[in-house]
């Protein structure tokens, strides 16, 4: 019962500082760039997180700059399915799903109940993530408190094993890269020493590498390039259909409340694991409507609303999944929750248990401004979207100098140092290798930004039982399992098949 | 893919490109593992026990990914999809960026990306994203006078709205430096 009181309270604390004027005027802000920005064709909504950091951070408060990053990630689901209904054309891979049945429902007439179902899915989907939240967090709290730093650091060392097997399609790739971030990450003073590490002459690596400048290159400025390349207008010359049947939408949902529910707890399972972005909850969500649905009245593919609710639900669902993993055990469930996890650093939001304990307000503050920032986009989307979906049309060529330019000033207000933007071109050309070569790029930043995190873990667990950790521990024993599970599962796989392969030749 | 016999000269030449490319990516991880460990020779051992947990793992990982590229050099080939790449599946391409159709754009992309860099480093960010922002749009065949005054409001937020309101001096370039 006290566990309760403490939770609602917390909730409801939570919920006073999202409608704080910073807080929400924040969150709006972030609201309304990710609507544009998450809307602009091939940048989508990671793109528009990573342009408002360097902006966020100068606010001062670090509450507000987290609610306005936040924001920015609530709005991209909903702004996505908008090109994907009405153009076929999914604005971000997370709504290539939405785009099978939602454009086909857009020629019969039937747009607005497709962009209706997939508001109203996504606001479905986080409310219901947020009371499944709410129910597993007295296990979570139980869990975190028996956490001390050798579980801490073996959950960072899960999360980079989880997101390099399971971002990339090459698991030896992932690797890499994790642990080039990793190495990355030790340059710069050594905690618990203070000795200068791989800095040579250069002052300016005192405190590591500058992460802002790092993030706007490797993730932002391949999309510019890419969007200058092509130079055009994702929409080219698409038509746009007629938006009717709004209220349909909100019918369909609530007629489907059981497949609302089962997407939304694959949405918040796929946002825990590290690695798996929305647009994997958003598959196995669509997989979930086909498989659960016999005799449809129209074929997925071919314009069934199901198929529209099914993969809105789960991307939305799959968001304040996502913030669990981040705050209690400093490991981000995906790209976005990499980039501000690696804002938490930068603001001194330190993850672990005090998040689930002490700052349990700060963490409800953050789940509900994604399920308030989800209501807020899905009703501006419903209001607007006749004139949102002209976005589409806006060439490339005028907003490429724009988006470029706030990149560059945006990475040089890091430390307000020439060096800064040299980072950013040098991270923006890496960056654009790594994406057109198969390099996962997430690994390598979560790399980055977990090594300062989990060196002190390290330390405390070497310091108070030596080697003792690695064995004595229940908690680090299961996830050692788990590590060497997912460091072998796949080799040992392919293994088992070539030998059943050879196996089966030489007996015909 | 280890048979590239029959493939179109684009995609065999994408392959043959993206191969070498890793290899270089790969070199380059492990010697920046090697140049870490070196450095690490002068250091207290507390501050170098975990760099050398993590180069150590770094160097491993290489030596089994290179043994797995060197054992079939096909297996990443297929790797590559454009689908995903793009998100909307909308473009036709072969493999690495230099050789998509449109790789004359991406040339032209990252040498206007380079220029807007270099020039910031040399006059600094507050007169040369400005410019970049008035050039940019003009060059692209925006009106002429939008672009002017695109670039002079950009100007504007930069240097009221962060300079003046908000304190954020953007660094002076090099070259201003210079001269003083």
């Amino acid at each position: 019962m006290e566990e309760l009181s403490v939770i609602v309270s917390a909730f409801s604390s939570g919920m006073g500082i999202v409608f704080t004027p910073t807080v929400f005027g924040a969150m709006m802000i972030g609201i309304l760039a990710g609507m544009f920005v998450g809307l602009i064709p091939g940048l989508g909504g990671l793109v528009a997180h990573i342009l408002l950091i360097p902006f966020a951070l100068q606010m001062g408060d670090p509450l507000a700059a987290i609610a306005m990053l936040l924001g920015v990630y609530a709005v991209t689901v909903q702004t996505d399915s908008i090109p994907a209904v009405m153009l076929g054309v999914p604005g971000t891979a997370a709504a290539l799903a939405t785009s099978l049945d939602g454009y086909p429902m857009s020629k019969r007439g039937e747009a607005g109940r497709a962009l209706a179902s997939s508001y109203f899915g996504s606001i479905f989907g986080t409310l219901v993530a947020t009371v499944i939240f709410v129910l597993f967090l007295p296990l979570l709290r139980a869990l975190v408190s028996n956490f001390s730093s050798p579980e801490f650091f073996m959950m960072v060392v899960l999360g980079l094993v989880m997101a390099a097997s399971l971002s990339g399609k090459s698991q030896a790739r992932g690797l890499l890269m994790a642990g080039l971030g990793l190495m990355l990450s030790t340059v710069g003073q050594a905690p618990g020493t203070g000795n200068p590490r791989f800095i040579g002459p250069f002052l300016y690596l005192w405190e590591g590498l500058p992460i802002i400048p790092i993030l706007l290159g490797l993730f932002g400025v391949p999309e510019i390039i890419d969007l200058a390349a092509r130079n055009r207008a994702i929409a080219g010359s698409k038509t746009v259909e007629k938006i009717s049947g709004l209220w349909d939408g909100l019918k369909d949902c609530l007629k489907n409340w059981w497949l609302v529910v089962r997407c939304s707890a694959i949405g918040v399972v796929t946002g825990f694991i590290p690695g798996l972005g929305g647009n994997v909850a958003e598959w196995m969500c669509y997989a979930s409507a086909v498989s659960g649905d016999k005799n449809p009245k129209y074929q997925y593919g071919e314009g069934n609303v199901r198929g529209i609710i099914a993969p809105e639900t789960g991307t939305a669902a799959h968001l304040p999944g996502a913030i669990i993993p981040t705050v209690a055990f400093g490991v981000p469930g995906n790209p976005p929750m990499a980039v501000l996890l690696g804002i938490f650093v930068v603001l001194g939001v330190r993850p672990g248990r005090e998040m689930l304990t002490s700052k349990l307000d700060e963490t409800f503050m953050m789940v509900n401004v994604v399920t308030v920032g989800n209501v807020i986009a899905a009703l501006l989307c419903l209001v607007f979207q006749r004139w949102l979906v002209k976005l589409c049309f806006v060439r490339a060529s005028l907003l490429v100098p724009f988006i470029l330019a706030a990149m560059v000033v945006g990475s040089s207000f890091s430390n307000l140092s020439l060096a800064d933007v040299g980072f950013f071109a040098a991270a923006g050309i890496a960056g654009y290798i790594f994406k057109h070569l198969d390099w996962p790029r997430v690994p390598m930043v979560m790399g980055l930004i977990l090594g300062g995190i989990s060196e002190p873990y390290l330390f405390a667990a070497w310091d108070r039982y030596g080697l003792a950790w690695l064995y004595e521990r229940p908690i680090v024993l299961a996830l050692e399992a788990l590590i060497l599970f997912m460091l072998f599962s796949k080799p040992i796989r392919r293994l088992l098949a070539r030998l059943l392969g050879s196996k089966e030749r030489a007996s015909v | 893919m280890s048979d590239l016999n029959g493939l179109p000269p684009d995609r065999l030449a994408a392959i043959r490109f993206g191969r070498r490319a890793d290899w270089i990516i790969t070199i380059a991880i492990l010697v920046i593992a090697v140049v870490f460990i070196y450095m690490l020779q002068d250091l207290p051992q507390r501050a170098t026990f975990f760099p050398w947990f993590i180069t150590i793992c770094v160097v491993l990982v290489v030596l089994i990914y290179s043994a797995g590229k060197l054992r079939d050099p096909g297996r990443w080939d297929l790797q590559y999809d454009p689908a995903a790449e793009t998100a909307h599946g909308a473009e036709k391409d072969t493999g690495p960026p230099f050789l998509v159709p449109h790789r004359r754009g991406i040339l032209r992309a990252i040498a206007v990306f380079l220029g807007v860099v270099i020039a910031s480093l040399a006059l600094g960010p507050k007169i040369a994203v400005p410019a970049f922002v008035a050039l940019g749009l003009w060059f692209n065949g925006e009106n002429k006078v939008a672009a002017v005054l695109s670039g002079i409001a950009f100007w504007a937020v930069v240097h009221f709205v962060f300079g003046i309101m908000m304190s954020i001096n953007l660094p002076p370039g090099v070259l201003l430096e210079l001269l003083g």
